[in-house]
């Protein structure tokens, strides 16, 4: 089906309402990017099948979509959120993955950051420290970090003030970092922020 | 480099290859607009051809409603939800109780669409639900989520025996939060308190029609009109509501009996439509004396 010029995700949904078929444009504009996100989160399998539940879900509740934004994804985004909050374990069993696969980083990170050769093997265990975080700051961290929405996107999102996201944001990286800290006073591993202050707020 | 780079790199390097996934959830989402499109198109058929029969039979048409309409009764009957609920009251009292009344678990299928989650994204669950339910608070509910089966004192029993079948004192119990437990309902919920425990409980004649004069007397309560509830049954329906919230209750005129009852949260007037909470259509209820058993349907 052929994308209408100039639409937005806004017109497109609320033109779907008369026309069901011009809800295709949306999938083919936000699918990959939504599938991607959920591998990342919890899988290629089960990532698959949430992909797949958050558009046939957005197109059953489309009704309810607020047509004054014009842009889609923080609604997407909200839907794989809500979806997610059932696959907590698969999420566990993800990061769990990453956390056992710091072979298979060195070879994409050490090119793009070559003075910092320790990235590589401190990753994995930000797998860690992430899996450790209250789910609903990790939804946050990762709607921002992973799927790139900005805070006010976030709050459509979830459903919280942009204020709420802020916190929520700020608390995990805190996290993160206090996780990581220890670690490489141990291990020994030279990344920027550790040797040269606390960290970015 | 900082802690958000290191997060972004978690994952990153996973790419995505296959395409079946991709046009599995395409054929779904396909097979979703096939069907809204399909019956959008009977729909219209249906209109156009409602159109043509009501041309060429307006007059007999005519006095079928005229000979429906004097023995049914409808919404346009009743000026105020407080008659309504005056004449439902009548008929819920005129009802016997129930002769399998003996068993020891209550009983209800419904069909439910629940909304879930927070924010834009929140999700509509739908799906059938058979709740079993006994005295000591033990019973199995099975839903699209599972089927589990509960020990005493698991699941919340309300006992309605102990309720008064007097409409004003109920209806201060029911103000006073001793029905349901935690704090005092607004008036709005109220009305969505009444519905749950006319559908969900399995009060005796008197007490049914003392809940429905309960309802007729709480502030703010209106006379909607004639509906149809998901299940496609013709009722009449009563709604309250305040700035955020909207809660709908259809009713049978014959047997007083719930069809459906929903809550919608106001939108912003800006933008941000109604959105539906719940809607939760009443399909089945009964007593029976284990929790394999459904009630016999007449």
């Amino acid at each position: 089906m052929p994308e209408p010029a100039g639409s937005t995700d806004a017109d497109l949904i609320g033109a779907s309402l008369e026309e069901p078929r011009l809800f295709e444009t949306v999938f083919e504009r936000h699918y990959d990017a939504i599938r991607r996100y959920l591998h990342r989160r919890v899988g290629r399998e089960t990532g698959d099948d949430l992909a797949a539940e958050t558009f046939a879900q957005a197109f059953t509740t489309r009704r309810r979509y607020d047509v004054s934004r014009h842009d889609a994804r923080p609604w997407l985004y909200g839907i794989a959120s809500n979806l997610l909050r059932h696959e907590l374990r698969s999420e566990r069993a993800q990061f769990a993955a990453y956390a056992r696969q710091a072979g298979t980083l060195e070879a994409i990170v050490e090119p793009r950051f070559e003075e910092h050769a320790d990235i590589a093997r401190i990753v994995p265990h930000v797998a860690n420290a992430l899996r450790g975080l209250q789910p609903r700051d990790r939804d946050v961290l990762l709607l921002i970090g992973w799927a790139d929405l900005t805070y006010a996107e976030v709050a459509v999102a979830l459903g919280i003030p942009e204020g709420t996201v802020g916190s929520r944001f700020n608390r995990a990286r805190r996290q993160v970092r206090e996780a990581l800290e220890p670690l490489a006073a141990i291990q020994g591993w030279r990344v920027s922020w550790m040797e040269t202050s606390e960290g970015e707020s | 480099m900082n802690d958000l780079d290191l997060v972004r790199l978690l994952g990153a390097e996973v790419p995505i290859t296959d395409d079946l996934a991709r046009l599995q959830a395409r054929s779904r989402l396909r097979t979703l607009i096939d069907r809204e499109t399909r019956v959008g198109t009977a729909r219209s058929t249906e209109r156009r051809r409602r159109r043509r029969a009501s041309t060429l039979f307006t007059a007999a048409a005519a006095l079928m409603l005229v000979a429906v309409f004097a023995v049914l009764p409808r919404g346009a009957d009743y000026a105020t939800a407080d008659e309504l609920f005056s004449d439902l009251s009548s008929v819920a009292e005129r009802g016997s109780a129930d002769p399998e009344s003996t068993g020891e678990f209550f009983y209800t299928k419904s069909e439910r669409a629940t909304e879930q989650g927070e924010g834009a994204g929140s999700i509509l669950v739908e799906g059938v639900r058979e709740i079993w339910i006994a005295r000591d608070g033990s019973g199995r509910i099975r839903d699209q989520s599972g089927d589990e089966v509960f020990q005493p004192g698991e699941l919340p029993f309300i006992d309605t025996d102990n309720l008064p079948a007097d409409a004003d004192a109920l209806l201060r119990m029911l103000r006073g939060g001793e029905v349901f437990g935690g704090a005092p309902p607004s008036d709005v919920d109220l009305l969505a308190d009444i519905g749950s425990l006319l559908a969900e409980t399995h009060p005796r004649p008197e007490l049914r029609a003392s809940l429905l004069d309960a309802a007729g007397r709480i502030p703010g309560v209106e006379l909607v009109g004639d509906r149809t509830d998901a299940a496609g049954r013709a009722g009449i329906a009563v709604a309250s509501a305040d700035p955020t919230r909207r809660i709908e209750l259809i009713f049978d005129p014959e047997s007083a009996a719930l069809l459906e009852r929903s809550a919608v949260r106001a939108g912003d007037g800006e933008g941000q439509p109604d959105r539906l909470e719940y809607r939760i259509t009443y399909e089945e209820s009964g007593v029976v004396e284990t929790v394999d058993e459904r009630p016999v349907v007449p």
